[in-house]
This record gives C-alpha cells, sequence and structure tokens, in this order.
C-alpha cells in the first residue's frame, strides 16, 4: 500500500524572521511591496513572496533563494529600530512539498494540527509539530509544505517516505 | 491527551506545549515582615490543590507564547474564567 503523495524536498527559500511591532514591521515589508498578513497563522502573498503570520509579533518573509539579496536590500533601512529584529534564516529550515490526492492523510500521521479547511484556511501558515518536531505547515493548491529545522531535514525525510510506503 | 486553547493559535494538541507548572502566590510586599514560618512556606512550600489550579503552558512547538489556563487537576477539564467546564 502506499498513498497517493508526491513527497519533494525543496532547495533553499530566502527566509527573513521578522519580530517587532506589526506597525514597524509593515512599514519596512511596504518597500518590498508586500503587506502583512488580516488573519494570525495566515499567509500575505505577492508573486513568489509570501508573509507568514507565526505568532504575536513574529513573522516569516520567504522568497526564492535567488531574491535573498533583493530581499535585504529591500529591508534594509537605517538606522533600523531598536524595538524590531530581522534575521537572516535562509539556511535554518528545509522545506519539503506533501503533494497530491491524499496530501492530507500523511499530513495526518505527521501532525496533531487540525487541516480542515475551516481551521486552516487556504492561506494557511503556522508552526505546530510534525513528527515530534517543531515544524512550520503551510497550505499550497495541491497539498501542504512542511518545515523542520534543516539539521533535521534528512530525518524528517525519510519519516514522510515511510508514512508514503507504509 | 489535553486540547488547549491559545490565544493566537486557538485549539491546539497539549504535546505541541510546555508545562510551566502553576502560577504562584505573588512575593509578599515586604519578606522582613513575615514570620520565619510564613517565608519558608511562601518560598518552598507549594499549593497541590485537588481541582482547578490556574497554571501557565508554553506554546513552544506553535506561536511561542505563554498561555494562562484554569485546569480542573480532578477531572483534566479546562475551565474557563467563571469555573465552567469549556467543552
Ligand atoms: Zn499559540
Amino acid at each position: 500500500m502506499s498513498y497517493a503523495v508526491t513527497i519533494r524536498r525543496q532547495d533553499l527559500s530566502a527566509l527573513v524572521d521578522m519580530r517587532g511591532e506589526a506597525r514597524q514591521i509593515a512599514a519596512l515589508l511596504a518597500g518590498l511591496d508586500l503587506a502583512l498578513p488580516d488573519a494570525p497563522n495566515t499567509a500575505a502573498e505577492a508573486g513568489d513572496r509570501a508573509v507568514y503570520w507565526l505568532g504575536p509579533e513574529h513573522w516569516l518573509l520567504r522568497a526564492p533563494i535567488a531574491e535573498e539579496d533583493a530581499l535585504l536590500a529591500g529591508l534594509h533601512k537605517d538606522p533600523l529600530p531598536p524595538e524590531i529584529s530581522l534575521v537572516l534564516v535562509s539556511d535554518a529550515y528545509a522545506f519539503f512539498e506533501i503533494s497530491g490526492a491524499e496530501a492530507a492523510e500523511v499530513m495526518a500521521v505527521a501532525s496533531p494540527l487540525d487541516l480542515h479547511a475551516s481551521v486552516f484556511p487556504a492561506k494557511g501558515s503556522a508552526f505546530t509539530e510534525a513528527f515530534g518536531l517543531k515544524a512550520l505547515v503551510v497550505r499550497r493548491g495541491d497539498g501542504f509544505e512542511l518545515a523542520v529545522d534543516r539539521s533535521l531535514g534528512d530525518m524528517t525525510e525519510d519519516y514522510l517516505n515511510r508514512v508514503v510506503a507504509f | 491527551m489535553l486540547k488547549i486553547t491559545c490565544p493566537f493559535c486557538g485549539p491546539r494538541n497539549e504535546s505541541e506545549f510546555v508545562h510551566g507548572g502553576p502560577e504562584k502566590p505573588r512575593r509578599p510586599e515586604d519578606p522582613a515582615a513575615l514570620s520565619d514560618t510564613d517565608w519558608i512556606d511562601h518560598l518552598t512550600v507549594p499549593d497541590n490543590p485537588m481541582g482547578p489550579v490556574r497554571e501557565k503552558w508554553w506554546h513552544l512547538r506553535g506561536c511561542g507564547q505563554w498561555v494562562t489556563i484554569t485546569r480542573d487537576t480532578v477531572s483534566h477539564d479546562i475551565l474557563d474564567e467563571d469555573g465552567h467546564d469549556r467543552r
């Protein structure tokens, strides 16, 4: 038996961890023509860039890795307000795509997060747990993305493959 | 397994949280004014009631914030502010 799912480990994304007052973060993002998401644990997307609202005063900015320099240049402001924190974390996470008709079945093995559309909507993005690890889960059109600390990427890949081909 | 409602994330599995222990009584304004017995009692004798306890949980594998809930230590029910079972 196996689930009708494709698992793909992605290349790195450009990632900037952003903490601080929403007003100040929004002002910085305006320089990239990006806005903050409207609701907790959702994303705001513009083209291939996304902002995930992951906690009180905590967002993650994501873009293709080739745009890393452009992101940093766009966010640059001198001086940066001392109340906010911007940290480049592109190499900190391993992202996986879990796509296909039974993606939700695989996610249900990995994570206790309620992924029903009424709770975790189209632009849902949240930190939760996957295989006992802290993990980021993002809904995409054909399934989900799952990100874990990159040092645990090989282990997570192995777990996902074992779930798919049970 | 508890289902704990985080103000930011909504209802989540207990396994996403780290138990932070019961809310402690406030430190006395003037410890020097207390008897030794009362001071030692404050420092070292935790309440361990059967029934509702206000306690802290850390949403570590979630949004990262600290959450305060009232949990009945006998039934495991999570109660709202009025002491009613939330289910
Ligand atoms: Zn939370």
